[in-house]
């Protein structure tokens, strides 16, 4: 299962971990792959953004419920938030729920490197870039 | 242990995960050469802070420091088989792990960088990444020099100061 998600897929995590804080917190969520299985160092990990239906204006994409119909509300990815997840996490759902379309992969990556301008990880900034260019 | 031979080692073991459990000196040359030219495209920086020299050869960049970096590992982490593949008609001197480090001198983002790499390149057929290195900005550069000068660069340092920053790296920097 690990192998086949992909960049820019959109997954359902019934335990969705907050990495990014000293006290990780779980909660259900949508979330977008910023890097796949195959490149983490553990086969069973993705990188991801979450995303949430709370509207957020700084470094995030809209989705357009219209245009990904598992939403129930217009959704937003937050770029701001980066977190290691594990598949266990992920809920029964058929995965992944989804995949942006070309036009949201081009929206997303341009936000990407404006996100990324503020990392110091000098590698972690090259392989997100390397591994979306291979999909715009 | 020096950054070359731990990334030797990742290297090996990666590939090993990803299926291949061991790798011609041709696909691992390769590979690191790859990893050291995506490294300056997409950070700016040399992978092996300018530690690796390659020079070109017949088929293509050879590093006298990876012929070293293999002796040292010979017999003690990896061993040096000649295999032939159903790729090439000829067998070839093929390298495995025959004991896998538990950690590697590397850090998370560096290891996966080089994932990314391996991703992209374990696949091919040594053909195709003949074909790849031969494309990459200090190749093109030789084999313009030889043209120029008509003459035979075989032994002579690549030159990566002539990799350019990727396009979107420089709009991220810009940003």
């Amino acid at each position: 299962m690990s192998i086949e998600f992909r960049t820019s897929d959109i997954l359902h995590f019934e335990k969705y971990c907050f990495t990014d804080s000293d006290n990780p917190t779980y909660a259900r969520h949508y979330a977008l792959v910023l890097l796949p299985p195959a490149v983490m160092n553990y086969s069973n990990n993705l990188l991801c953004a979450v995303i949430t239906s709370k509207k957020t204006k700084y470094f995030a994409l809209k989705l357009l419920k219209s245009k990904y119909s598992f939403f129930n509300v217009d959704s937003y990815v937050c770029f701001r938030r980066r977190d290691i997840n594990p598949l266990t996490g992920l809920s029964n759902k058929k995965q992944p729920v989804g995949k942006l379309d070309q036009i949201d992969i081009e929206r997303a990556f341009k936000i990407i490197k404006r996100i990324y301008n503020y990392t110091s990880d000098v590698y972690l900034m090259a392989t997100v870039v390397r591994e979306w260019k291979k999909i715009l | 242990m020096n950054r070359l031979e731990e990334t030797i080692l990742y290297v090996l073991s990666r590939a090993k995960q990803r299926g291949k459990d061991n790798l011609s000196k041709f696909e691992l040359f390769k590979f690191i050469y790859l990893l050291e030219v995506e490294s300056r495209k997409f950070t700016g920086r040399s992978f092996f802070s300018n530690d690796v020299v390659f020079v070109r050869q017949k088929n293509g960049p050879i590093s006298v420091d990876i012929y070293d970096a293999l002796n040292n590992l010979d017999n003690k982490y990896i061993r040096i088989s000649q295999r032939k593949k159903e790729d090439y008609p000829y067998a070839r001197h093929c390298l495995s792990l025959i004991k896998e480090k538990k950690t590697y001198n590397l850090e998370e983002s560096e290891m996966m960088f080089i994932n990314s790499i391996l991703e992209s390149y374990l696949p091919l057929s040594i053909k195709k990444l003949k074909n790849i290195v031969y494309k990459t900005e200090p190749m093109l550069d030789i084999q313009d020099k030889e043209k120029e000068t008509n003459q035979d660069m075989n032994g002579r340092p690549l030159d990566f100061n002539t990799i350019s920053l990727d396009k979107d790296v420089v709009d991220l920097i810009a940003n």
